[in-house]
């Protein structure tokens, strides 16, 4: 844990190819790349570039035809059960959740990679996670059901799962997609918390440019499976290659 | 059988063994055409073409034949069969034989309607001999008819095997008000009414031997005696029941 | 109804049920003969304690676990209609048990149903397998399809084989169709219970997993699971018991469809293990109570258990939604 906590990157690519099979990867071309620490960077790239191909491959470990792609130097599969969780934790893009469950149940879910199998799962409501539960302003929803919330509250829960874990970097696949303005902002000052207060490295993916310009502070853009552009915010908004993009 | 086989003109289709067999043992299995599945007795049936199953018989091979007579045995055949053959011109008698007493008037209304017999001669010596037998009988002895052991699936009082065995005797401990002919009963009914004679209505011994074995579990002190039944012998509603159970009849004392 | 005072009155009624149970059949027991055996209590003595106690057990034994099994493929499939029949194991076994009684003469041996069960279940589980299907989380939909595909196929061999032996054969396979509990003595009861026992305490031990499987395939990863491998063991476990359950009573339907969803409807399980725990009371009382049913509508009659669970759950079911 101490090597994870000390290195530079939080994740890399080292001449990565993305593919489904074997013979076929996404880009002739491969990735290579490396995010620094502190730092939110946004991913960004038209439907069907590779964004979440390159997500899923971060997470599972799978899909990667050439090259390594590392979470603070380490490679998927070599990874500890036990340490696991607290690498990276995932909002995924459309989080499957059981309906039937209390807020406060879903998000001690975030404690199974750390319970033993005969201990009881610790209580949210404990003081441990005062911290998190304020900063997302989850006390009154504890006791509702999950299908009872908004789409906005809904998302500051599984924002509050995947904070539970205590990650040291956090992935967000499209987050804001289905939220109203309001709803949006409030969340991303949530995130700018977790990038300033909690110390959490964070990669965001979205296609949510005038945001992204706002809110990130480097730029990671896919095209057709391959490095479109890597570097500042600024540098990307700067020139015109939003537009080369998109073409 | 009736003396030699009598010339009739009709041309039968009969649509169970049961049946087929029956027609024979009147004298006039000579005017079968065709039969259903499983129709093996007596011999000569066996040759007799099919035209399907016992409880689908297939219509159209029915029209093939071109009967003018088609006889249904109502325990098996599907209840609207007798209005499709009506609608196709083709005469039917449905025979149902749930007693003895069925078996002697069914046999006479078979020989009447389709046969224009007046007189029944072999069945009337059917009867006496039947009258005689039974009048050499014990008065009185209590049984279960078993077609299966696991679920236990009794045979009811409602059925020619059962009337046949209280003919000679016998009193079916299921009972009148039991109105079910094949009912599945209760594990716990069946240890509080030991009978005296478990009978086995099954196609094999393997299937003799289970009922032997579940009547030690039912009945562990009352060992009633386990009197086999081959379905060859006693599943079709003919004079065959009759004959062959004057051979079982001695192992009642 | 607060949520302790609901557990409260469900553990008491449960109780009150259990021991009413043994007392309710087809023939009425006088209460002395719970503990005398001699005389005109020989009979019943030996109904309650011979047959009751164990086909109790039995009864209990099958509906916690189809309960439990219906309720672990409903969080898998992360679907409502998910049962313990969804992949087809058990028309698998039902099919062979019926081939082998019909063309083979295989009777009522319970090592031999098992053999036999055991033989089909495999097949189908290498078909299955062969699918592979069940190694991602997209593929759920496709195995569900799979498994239905394998069903239709099963059962029209299945009805294939017992119109050709329409006869009294055919009226003695039926049972595998409807369910039926048969006559288990205690010491039969009793290692069936402990089988069942040991897999239950397998799949609650798996319900922290399954738990995490239910945030996605994604989320799952990040805690350091392997979804594939949780579905391939669990898909694994649960083949084995129903083939054991299935063997022994024939298919019993609607338990492990409907009483999970009691369960979340009425009492809002946090987790896993719990619906596992209060789905495992439920089933079994409900089959228990069945079973009693079964014996006592029409005396001396016995209808086919799996015809009772359907009069009865369906009702209740839709009682329940219209209430919500």
């Amino acid at each position: 844990m101490e090597k994870i906590t000390n290195h530079p990157f939080f994740i890399e690519a080292l001449n990565v190819q993305l593919g489904f099979q074997p013979r076929s990867p996404l880009s002739d071309k491969p990735i290579s790349f490396q995010l620094k620490r502190g730092l939110i960077t946004g991913l960004i790239g038209p439907n069907g570039a590779g964004k979440s191909t390159l997500i899923n491959a971060l997470v599972t470990g799978q899909s990667i035809i050439r090259g390594k792609l590392l979470c603070y130097g380490i490679e998927k599969n070599r990874v500890s059960k036990k340490d696991s969780s607290n690498l990276i934790s995932i909002l995924p893009q459309e989080p499957t959740f059981p309906r039937e469950l209390r807020v406060k149940h879903f998000l001690e879910l975030a404690f199974l990679p750390s319970t033993g199998l005969l201990k009881p799962l610790p209580s949210v409501e404990s003081e441990q996670f005062e911290l998190e539960l304020n900063t997302l302003s989850l006390k009154p929803l504890l006791n509702k059901y999950l299908k009872q919330l908004s789409s906005g509250e809904r998302q500051r829960v599984f924002l509050a799962r995947a904070l539970l874990q205590k990650p040291r970097g956090l992935l967000l696949d499209e987050p804001t997609n289905h939220l109203d303005p309001k709803a949006t902002s409030d969340f991303w000052q949530i995130i700018q918390i977790c990038k300033n207060q909690f110390a959490i490295d964070i990669l965001v993916s979205s296609h949510d440019i005038s945001l992204l310009k706002k809110e990130c502070d480097w730029i990671l853009a896919i095209k057709d499976g391959a490095l479109f552009f890597d570097g500042t915010t600024d540098d990307f908004f700067r020139s015109d290659i939003t537009e080369k993009l998109y073409a | 059988m009736a003396g030699g086989l009598c010339k009739a003109s009709e041309k039968l289709v009969t649509t169970s063994p049961s049946m087929t067999e029956l027609v024979f043992q009147l004298g006039y299995g000579n005017t079968i055409v065709a039969t259903s599945q499983m129709s093996d007795f007596p011999d000569e049936a066996k040759t007799l073409p099919r035209i399907g199953t016992l409880f689908q018989p297939s219509l159209e091979k029915i029209l093939g034949f071109a009967p003018n007579w088609v006889l249904i045995d109502g325990e098996s055949s599907p209840s609207d069969f007798e209005s499709d053959l009506k609608n196709l011109n083709i005469n039917s008698l449905r025979v149902s034989i749930r007693s003895i007493k069925d078996l002697f008037d069914e046999s006479k209304r078979i020989l009447k309607t389709i046969f224009k017999q007046q007189s029944f001669e072999f069945v009337d010596n059917q009867l006496n001999h039947l009258l005689k037998e039974i009048g050499s009988t014990p008065s009185d002895f209590s049984f279960l008819i078993f077609a299966w052991s696991s679920p236990p699936i009794l045979v009811g009082h409602n059925t020619f095997l059962s009337d046949l065995l209280s003919q000679f005797g016998g009193r079916n401990l299921l009972g009148d008000k039991i109105k079910a002919t094949y009912p599945q009963v209760a594990d716990e009914w069946i240890i509080k009414h030991p009978p005296q004679f478990v009978f086995v209505i099954a196609d094999s011994e393997q299937q003799l031997n289970e009922i032997r074995t579940s009547s030690n579990q039912w009945w562990p002190k009352d060992k009633p005696k386990v009197i086999f039944l081959p379905s060859s012998d006693f599943a079709r509603t003919s004079f065959t029941a009759l004959k062959n159970f004057n051979r079982i009849r001695s192992q009642i004392p | 109804m607060t949520f302790k005072k609901k557990y409260v009155v469900f553990i008491i009624s449960a109780a009150l049920i259990l021991w009413a149970l043994p007392f309710i059949g087809s023939e009425n027991l006088s209460f002395q003969a719970v503990w005398k055996s001699s005389g005109q209590y020989a009979l019943d003595h030996r109904i309650l304690w011979s047959l009751r106690i164990p086909r109790l057990i039995l009864v209990l034994t099958v509906g916690a676990s189809l309960a439990v099994l219906g309720a672990s493929y409903q969080v898998v499939f992360n679907n409502v209609l998910a049962e313990p029949y969804i992949l087809g194991v058990s028309s698998g076994v039902t099919l062979g048990l019926v081939v082998a009684e019909t063309f083979f003469d295989l009777r009522s041996g319970t090592p031999q149903n098992i053999a036999v069960g055991l033989l089909f279940a495999g097949l189908v589980v290498m078909l299955f397998l062969l699918s592979y299907q069940w190694r991602s989380g997209r593929g759920l939909e496709k195995i569900v399809l799979f498994g239905m595909g394998l069903n239709f196929v099963f059962s029209s061999l299945l009805f294939l084989v017992l119109s050709y032996r329409s006869q009294s054969l055919g009226a003695g396979s039926i049972r595998w169709l409807f369910g039926h509990i048969p006559w288990l003595n205690t010491s039969q009861s009793l290692i069936f219970l402990l089988i069942n026992l040991t897999f239950l305490s397998g799949l609650w031990a798996m319900g922290r997993l399954i738990d995490g499987l239910t945030l996605g395939d994604s989320v799952a990863y990040t805690f350091g699971f392997s979804p594939a491998k949780i579905r391939g063991l669990l898909f694994l476990l649960t083949s084995l018991q129903l083939t054991l359950i299935t063997s022994i009573t024939g298919a019993i339907g609607f338990i492990g469809l409907v009483v999970p969803h009691c369960v979340r409807l009425l009492f809002h399980p946090g987790s896993t293990r719990l619906l596992f725990i209060i789905s495992a009371l439920v089933g079994a009382l409900f089959l228990g109570v069945s079973d009693s049913l079964s014996r006592t509508l029409l005396p001396p009659l016995e209808f086919p258990i799996g015809v009772i669970t359907t009069l009865l759950g369906g009702p209740l079911f839709l009682a329940l939604l219209w209430k919500k």
